[in-house]
């Protein structure tokens, strides 16, 4: 009795311990997720000097965020993100009022730069919608904010009132702004007429015309190669005949300057080549400078007696940036920053001298590769002893910008580059040999079919990892000094990490676990490489090659000069070094790509180029010699998918034989989003049991694609999907929604089907579910072959979901037993795990012949949302736009990865960790129970004994 | 000649209509404004802060940011229906469908209801400009239970210990009470099944010895004692 006792306690201990949660609980926030938030690459910068002890940078980026860091640390400290499509035109600011111009002008908000609050909007309420393309906006003495467009002049109080509204466009007869100064409460307004080719100019007083007068425009005239300087002068470049044209505004015509007169040429004058003026530099100084820039840069000055143009300085280096600040009383300090990529220096130059400041010379090593330096913005001040001291913020080509403190030190840098990722992916890393070793034995034990075998190769594979651990707290104790972070990071058994590729050509391997930056590299001439569907995007491949892995990127490249096709990077996917023997720029455009694999492990990759041939990447790999592929390309312009065929005869050349092809009706509809089916899933039950205990078999194609297209007329929008099988190309169900459209691409797993349609009708957005089955009998259970002839039996149901889908995917574990769920990623930046069997379609009753209806999880069409099912809880993602899933070790559990401005990563469990330990799990309780049971049955078996000799005895 | 005149009438009547109806699309892409507030009533000062923070209303791909004291504007609005939704990482607020009808220059609000969206109930509508209310706090966390005795004693393992240990001691006096010839069934059943078993120390049959009748604790021992001895 007291051993069945036993038995049954520790059955039932088994069980509970296995109690996993669903949700987290609160003080498991960060515990299995990591966040990263970002800003973006900087636009505009300020000092905020608000606060004395607790100072702060004020930024505004690429990508519409708005955002306050701390000068100390570069610490967000508030951000706000604007709306993604309508992008900040320009930012004021001065003491406390920050001032954000955004959406072709059209909106003017005020925001507390110490809360980042809202404290006031305008906007253009009750006009038309217009297209602006000139914007600029100043805060000028009097504290009024005065906005113009190319067709309006608004002027608002900081108090957030609109003071006078003028139609440039009414009054000045078709003439278009270009140009404004501004000068205490006088501005001066530059229009041109491209009927009668001149420039109007316009002088206010207090929004009242003081003034007006017409410049007969030259013949190559453009309005964004034109200064207005010092409130007098019209600078204008003329960059075909490279010739400055200078007018002041008493003249009805320009004079001319060719650039070799000034002694400026010759230069090469390209589409970047400009001339600028800096905002501080129109105030109040006697002299009027500008810089032109081309491949040398220059600073100029403009006599304004007789409008003569002098050199001031020359700089002649390619990767210089040069900025005026006037900040200082009587002087204007030029600051040179110059990258040679290793070192950054930065150089002043008094311009009323005429002479480099050199106290105020320094060079910075910079440890990475950044690029040359974009933008600066510097904040001159006063020493304690009337010495100048300075401190700058540098933006480099790479998205990332850094404090500089005078003394020659980096306070810190944001690197901002992962802020717009084109392409992200999962990989393992092996650290070391051991671990290479250990890693494949774990992953036999898990594809094996044989359970003996399974589980001998997994204690196998923990008895490698304990001897590896033995031996390196051996080395610890051994030789201490050795001993350090990254020999720890080492020793984890296998790393899961993810790589993304930037816009900006940034490559970064982070460790999925715990966040941490394993390496990362810039590399300028990468970009997504385009295909005709998707945005940009890259392929990212790991390949098993010997000695080492390697981590194939393919991407486009940016510039023709540096690689006319696609470029190639392949690296060490543990330290990010470069690999020899390896080309670093392929001649061809790949429009296709298939991996190769032996024994399950990726060797090569077979790329096809835009003529339809097959490269083999890299071509120092020898083909089997039987190697027969399938693949198929999608044109988005011709609406044609084609299905081609390649073998090898014997040799290492291909055969291509075009299959296949499947025309869609081109004037009609036009191919939107594509879906590729995952063809490495583990599937562990090919059926459906049902209620009445019969079978309904799963429709297990592996090479399915699912085709969404809209209606071209836009009066009937219309949602179009095609199911096709990639190999033969037969179409397998087709059906259409009207008065739809489709924004989110569709998921394929196992047998069924889900995506997304907007219903314009409703004004909701919809999720179908399609499930596919073969029927009640298996076709052919040993091979799949996609030539068979099987009527695919289709369910389907919609449901109603909660809010606005920006994208969805499928979670995936090892082995495939653990339930799928759906993570569906919300505008508002949240991942919503659905289990899979709350959205299945109900089986008809002809299928089940039991008497009771299939039960239905879901009654209602609406998808239940429950706060818990929430993975990032209240750390939303902003502008999310992809999320991405790899298995994890353990079946239950898997990695997602969801990455917009903002990147999170977490472990999520479809079912529970129901082969995990609970996180509470109380060894103490259990040790002691265990103790007492064993005293307890000690103790009974000692009187059974004690009883038993006893009775013998009677 | 009847029919003909009225045919003219009718399609004097459309193109009327219809330039009507094209004056109407003309006009209709004037800009508006969509105002209103949100009242969160169980937050402290400390919280309000973090939620201006993090809260926005979108319509469309247009924000609305909250002032200070909870109001919004969204501006530069086009006329037509649109799905109103405040994204606010505490609270769950409703939707609400926004319609601007640029003849009446109005905006209508109404709660929205996903399942059936077009009808139209008096208890849905909205006062304009808003007042939103959050429906719900949304509860991302599982709740840890607070420690008691209850949670304690109904903790499996502790009910593994005691429940089985409360019958050793309940069911020899059940058995005691019995009537002696189901008694002895019983004990006859339970001998045939455990006839195997004979060898295995069977500690409820001690304790039912032992506390069910016959010899007390005391006796057996002097028993004991008198045999050693």
């Amino acid at each position: 009795m007291e051993l069945s006792v036993l038995r049954y306690h520790t059955l039932c201990f088994i069980i509970f311990l296995f109690t996993g949660v669903w949700a987290l609980y609160e003080e498991d926030i960060g515990k299995f997720d990591w966040h990263i938030r970002s800003i973006g690459p900087m636009k505009f910068s300020f000092f905020d000097q608000t606060h004395h002890t607790n100072r702060r940078v004020i930024i505004s980026s690429e990508l519409s965020v708005l955002a306050s860091v701390t000068l100390r640390s570069g610490d967000l400290v508030w951000r706000r993100s604007l709306e993604e499509y309508r992008p900040i035109d320009t930012v004021l600011y001065r003491e406390s009022t920050l001032i954000t111009v955004s959406d072709n002008g059209k909106v003017v908000r005020r925001w507390d730069p110490e809360s980042g609050h809202l404290q006031w909007e305008m906007s253009s309420e009750g006009e038309y919608e217009t297209n602006e393309s000139y914007i600029n906006a100043y805060l000028n003495e009097t504290n009024k904010i005065i906005l113009l467009t190319s067709t309006k002049l608004k002027y608002y109080s900081v108090g957030g009132h609109l003071l006078i509204h003028k139609d440039l466009n009414m009054e000045m007869d078709g003439a278009v702004a270009f140009k404004m100064s501004v000068l205490k409460s006088s501005i001066i307004l530059l229009l041109y007429n491209s009927n009668s080719k001149s420039v109007n100019w316009v002088s206010m007083l207090n929004s009242k015309v003081q003034e007006n007068g017409i410049i007969q425009a030259f013949d190559n005239f453009r309005e964004e190669h034109c200064l207005l300087v010092g409130m007098r002068s019209i600078v204008c470049l003329d960059k075909q005949t490279a010739k400055f044209y200078v007018a002041t505004l008493e003249q009805s015509e320009f004079i001319v300057y060719t650039l070799i007169d000034l002694h400026i040429g010759p230069i090469d004058l390209t589409e970047e080549s400009c001339i600028q003026i800096s905002d501080h530099f129109s105030k109040v100084t006697p002299r009027f400078y500008f810089i032109l820039s081309a491949n040398r840069q220059f600073i100029l000055e403009l006599e304004f007696s007789d409008n003569s143009i002098r050199i001031v300085q020359s700089f002649s280096s390619d990767n210089s940036l040069l900025l005026f600040d006037d900040i200082l009383e009587n002087n204007i300090i030029v600051f040179s920053l110059t990258s040679d990529f290793t070192n950054l220096s930065v150089r002043c130059y008094d311009l009323y001298n005429e002479a480099y400041i050199d106290s105020l010379e320094i060079t910075l090593a910079m440890n990475r590769f950044s690029g040359s330096p974009v933008r600066a913005v510097p904040y001159l001040f006063y020493k304690k002893g009337q010495s100048i001291g300075y401190r700058i913020i540098v933006s480099f080509q790479d998205g990332s910008f850094s404090l500089i403190q005078q003394t020659g030190r980096i306070s810190w840098t944001r690197d901002e580059a992962l802020s717009d990722i084109v392409s992200a992916k999962f990989i393992t890393l092996s650290t070391t040999e051991e671990n290479t070793i250990y890693s494949s034995v774990l992953l036999d034990s898990a594809t094996s079919t044989n359970p003996v075998e399974g589980f001998y190769r997994m204690i196998y594979s923990q008895a490698i990892y304990v001897r590896d651990r033995i031996l390196h707290i051996k080395q610890i104790i051994l030789e201490p000094s050795i001993y350090n972070e990254t020999l720890h990071e080492a020793i984890q058994p296998v790393q899961s990490a993810a790589i993304f590729v930037t816009r900006l050509g940034k490559v970064y391997c982070i460790d999925s676990k715990s966040g941490l930056f394993l390496w990362n590299l810039y590399l300028p001439h990468l970009t997504g490489y385009l295909s005709s569907i998707y945005e940009d995007t890259c392929i990212i491949k790991l390949i098993n090659t010997s000695p080492e892995s390697a981590l194939v990127i393919l991407g486009h490249s940016n510039s023709p000069d540096y690689c006319n096709g696609t470029v190639s990077i392949v690296v060490n996917p543990l330290t990010g070094e470069y690999m020899p023997n390896y080309p670093s720029c392929l001649s061809y455009n790949i429009s296709q790509s298939v991996q190769l694999e032996e024994d399950g492990k990726v060797v090569a990759i077979a790329l096809l180029d835009s003529d339809n041939t097959i490269h083999i990447f890299p071509d120092t790999y020898s083909l089997q010699p039987d190697t027969r592929l399938f693949m198929y390309t999608a044109d988005a312009q011709t609406g044609e998918i084609t299905g081609h065929h390649f073998s090898t005869n014997g040799d290492d050349t291909f055969k291509h034989v075009p299959t296949w092809s499947f025309i869609l009706p081109r004037l009609r509809e036009e191919l939107v989003l594509f879906s590729v089916k995952n063809s490495a899933e583990s599937i562990y039950a090919n059926a459906r049991v049902l209620s009445d205990r019969s079978v309904l078999y799963k429709y297990l194609n592996p090479h399915l694609t699912v085709l969404i297209t809209e209606s071209r007329n836009e009066r009937k929008p219309c949602v179009y999907l095609y199911v096709l099988d990639g190999v033969s190309g037969r179409l397998i169900h087709q059906l259409y929604h009207s008065n739809a459209r489709s924004t989110v691409p569709p998921i394929l797993a196992e047998n069924w089907i889900a995506y997304q349609i907007i219903n314009l009708k409703e004004k909701r957005q919809e999720f179908i579910m399609l499930e596919m089955y073969e029927g009640k009998t298996v076709n052919n259970a040993s091979t799949w072959t996609s030539f068979a002839n099987i009527n695919v039996l289709v369910l389907s149901r919609s449901f109603i979901l909660p809010g606005d889908l920006y994208t969805m995917t499928v979670t995936s574990t090892n082995r495939g037993i653990t339930p799928k769920d759906i993570i569906l990623g919300f505008g508002n930046g949240q991942l919503f795990s659905l289990p899979k069997s709350f959205v299945e379609p109900k089986i008809p009753h002809e299928l089940s012949k039991s008497p009771s209806p299939e039960p239905a999880k879901s009654p209602t069409p609406k998808i239940p949302l429950s706060y818990q099912r929430v993975i990032n809880y209240n750390k939303s993602i902003d502008r999310l736009r992809e999320i991405l899933v790899a298995p994890a070790e353990l079946e239950s559990t898997c990695s997602v990865l969801a990455y917009g401005i903002d990147i999170f990563h977490t472990q999520s469990s479809p079912s529970k960790s129901f082969d995990k330990l609970a996180e509470d799990f109380g060894y103490t309780l259990i040790i002691g129970v265990l103790a007492v049971f064993l005293v307890f049955s000690l103790v009974g078996s000692s009187i059974s004994v004690y009883r038993k000799t006893n009775q013998n005895w009677c | 000649m009847m029919q003909a005149y009225r045919y003219y009438v009718i399609l004097f009547l459309y193109t009327l209509l219809y330039t009507i109806q094209s004056n109407e699309l003309a006009k209709s892409n004037k800009l508006y404004q969509i105002k209103g507030e949100l009242v969160f009533p169980s937050a402290t000062v400390l919280d309000l802060k973090e939620l201006f923070q993090n809260t926005r209303v979108t319509v469309g791909s247009r924000y609305g940011f909250l002032r200070s004291d909870g109001s919004f504007v969204v501006s530069n609005i086009p006329s037509g229906s649109f799905v109103l939704e405040v994204n606010c990482p505490k609270f769950e607020f409703p939707l609400v469908r926004i319609d601007i009808n640029p003849k009446a220059d109005r905006i209508n609000a109404r709660r929205l209801d996903l399942i059936k969206p077009n009808q139209i109930s008096q208890d849905a509508t909205l006062i304009y400009p808003l007042t939103l209310m959050p429906d719900r706090p949304k509860d991302y966390f599982e709740q840890r239970q607070p420690w008691n005795i209850s949670s304690l004693l109904m903790n499996p393992m502790v009910l593994l210990l005691v429940v089985p240990a409360v019958l050793m001691f309940v069911l020899p006096k059940l058995m005691g009470s019995m009537d002696p010839g189901a008694q002895k069934d019983m004990e006859e059943s339970m001998q045939k099944l455990q006839s195997g078993k004979d060898k295995m120390p069977e500690i409820a049959d001690l304790f039912t010895n032992w506390f069910g009748g016959g010899q007390s604790g005391k006796e057996v021992r002097k028993a004991l004692k008198k045999k050693r001895n």
